[in-house]
């Protein structure tokens, strides 16, 4: 990290926090604020868990309704974002346990709405579309790697906060984060994709 | 063998209409409440207004209605006197709850028979009529 994209990164969170502090005090605008500052990071962790795009408005949504009400218990020497997702998890977690009782009853008008998992697997082959594969690839990890992946190496959070977001310790998310990224390479070089 | 975990960054499968709409419904949903909470206070003050202003007051207030009673009375030579009209004092009623109620004396004396008796020309023979 250079020092200019610290300065930018220490900025930002200088005022993510002004905005926090002024939604706390009960300031609207500021809490509307604080969504456009932070809502794609959240679509983009709740994409990940729920990869459906109806699941992930209502789970944006869900999360920034918990955030307002929980608002006056955030502790400002924790990360922001940290705290944020761990609400965010939750949520996704909720409803990726709801989605998948839904899917046991309603399988077939699922998998009729979209292409298969093999068929865009193919064409992001085809295409050599990295984001695509390592996507396909993360989606294939059990939950809780793919999750300790998405919040480590995606979000690039610390690994104590990822901890404390899936309430586990910091030594088992460093091996789950190692297990996923074996994973996944074992995973590109079965389909002969190398980089 | 690198992994490009930063390329996954980019991908987020909502719009800019998506995120509008959803703040539009956060911000409506979290300002609910506060108004909701306006109107109940509200409600409230004019509830206990309206128990302030229409609590019955205590029975010991009110003044009860004064009694009349009226009598006649008869010459023993016939004919019929002026009737005289006279008001009972007013009398308090105080209701005392868990207490067993006791009639009031002037209502004891209201519900006494009521006596009439005529004087006739002879001294020997009255008559007495008694009615409740």
């Amino acid at each position: 990290m250079t020092a200019a994209t610290a300065a930018s990164t220490d900025d930002e969170t200088r005022d993510l926090l002004d905005l926090v502090r002024a939604a706390k005090e009960g300031d609207e605008r500021a809490f509307e604020e604080l969504m456009i500052a932070t809502e794609r990071r959240v679509a983009r962790l709740a994409w990940r868990i729920l990869a459906d795009a109806d699941e992930v408005k209502d789970a944006v949504q869900e999360t920034f309704i918990r955030l307002f009400r929980n608002l006056r218990r955030y502790d400002e020497s924790r990360d922001f974002f940290g705290w944020l997702f761990r609400i965010a998890v939750n949520v996704c977690r909720d409803r990726a346990r709801r989605q998948k009782l839904r899917r046991l009853f309603f399988l077939p008008l699922a998998h009729a709405a979209q292409p298969s998992f093999d068929a865009r697997l193919d064409e992001a082959i085809a295409r050599r579309d990295d984001a695509a594969l390592l996507t396909a690839a993360i989606d294939t990890l059990p939950q809780k790697e793919r999750l300790a992946i998405i919040l480590r190496e995606v979000e690039e959070l610390p690994t104590d906060e990822v901890a404390a977001i899936l309430g586990n310790s910091a030594a088992t998310v460093r091996v789950q984060v190692s297990n996923g990224r074996a994973k996944i390479r074992r995973w590109f070089e079965e389909r002969g994709v190398t980089r | 063998m690198t992994l490009p975990f930063r390329n996954v960054r980019d991908e987020v499968p909502l719009h800019d209409r998506d995120f509008a709409n959803i703040r539009a419904d956060v911000m409506r949903r979290v300002s609910r409440p506060q108004r909701a909470s306006w109107g109940w206070a509200v409600a409230a003050v004019a509830m206990l207004v309206a128990v302030v202003v229409l609590w019955p007051r205590g029975a010991e207030q009110r003044q009860p209605a004064p009694l009349i009673r009226a009598s006649r009375t008869f010459s023993p030579r016939g004919g019929e006197k002026a009737v005289q009209v006279t008001a009972v004092p007013v009398v308090k009623v105080v209701h005392r709850p868990h207490r067993k109620a006791r009639p009031h004396p002037a209502v004891v004396a209201l519900a006494k028979p009521s006596v009439i008796e005529l004087h006739t020309s002879n001294p020997d023979v009255r008559i007495i009529w008694i009615a409740r």
